[in-house]
């Protein structure tokens, strides 16, 4: 093991890695999310948008430009990531009210066109970015149980999804409907992945 | 392949882009960093 960073008295509930390699953003249960620089190994930045709210993920573009993170009040806040002379600034953007409980994910698209974000309230939306406008364009239902995570496609035109319901489910992004069931497992499901991109 | 150092549940994994560390994040409150050659 090579490094560790805290998050002083709390849980951390997500991190994920910058796509330059050398940052890292990770989010706690007191509603901070902290970027980490691996080459200064500190913390060069805290955001706290609603203390003492958890915060239970966060998804950073793949082109490093936009940093969303999703809370136990439903709320997503988007933040501009902007590069500076040495540090990136990160410019508050937006935040909404997306559903009425705890969002357990929020995932922006490989194409970074859009965002999902999967809820206690049964439901997946989906939410255009351009423009940073974040308009809804679809609310994948189906689910009858808590969504806990999802996994786009390689095309961002498919998204997987996991819930408490035993099932995943495959969702054509273009119509909002479920184009597949996995619905063999006894217990509920907290997590998928999808391998797509080396499909020869 | 094990990764013992976390004293509580872990919440996240991510690893880099070609595969040689994994970040992880636990109800410890650390985010620890792994090499995994």
């Amino acid at each position: 093991m090579q490094r560790t960073y805290k998050h002083e008295g709390t849980m951390v509930n997500d991190v994920v890695i910058h796509p330059n390699q050398g940052e890292l953003i990770s989010c706690d249960q007191v509603g901070s999310v902290k970027i980490w620089d691996l080459g200064e190994n500190t913390c060069t930045h805290e955001l706290v948008p609603a203390e003492d709210v958890p915060i239970r993920s966060v998804s950073i573009a793949s082109d490093g430009g936009t940093l969303v993170a999703g809370n136990n009040h439903g709320t997503v806040f988007v933040w501009r990531i902007q590069s500076g002379s040495d540090t990136p600034s990160l410019v508050p953007v937006t935040s909404f009210l997306a559903h009425p409980k705890y969002i357990t994910r929020c995932l922006l698209s490989p194409d970074t066109r859009h965002l999902a974000t999967c809820s206690a309230d049964t439901t997946v939306k989906i939410w255009s970015t351009k423009d940073y406008e974040y308009t809804l364009e679809r609310t994948l239902e189906g689910h009858q149980r808590w969504v806990w995570d999802a996994a786009f496609s390689a095309d961002s035109a498919y998204l997987v999804t996991a819930s408490s319901d035993h099932a995943a489910r495959l969702w054509d992004l273009a119509t909002g409907e479920t184009v597949r069931q996995y619905d063999s497992h006894h217990r509920s499901l907290v997590a998928c992945a999808l391998n797509d991109l080396n499909l020869a | 392949m094990t990764l013992d150092g976390h004293t509580a549940n872990v919440t996240a994994l991510q690893y880099s882009a070609q595969g040689k560390w994994i970040v992880t994040g636990s109800e410890d409150g650390t985010v620890k960093v792994w090499d995994t050659r």
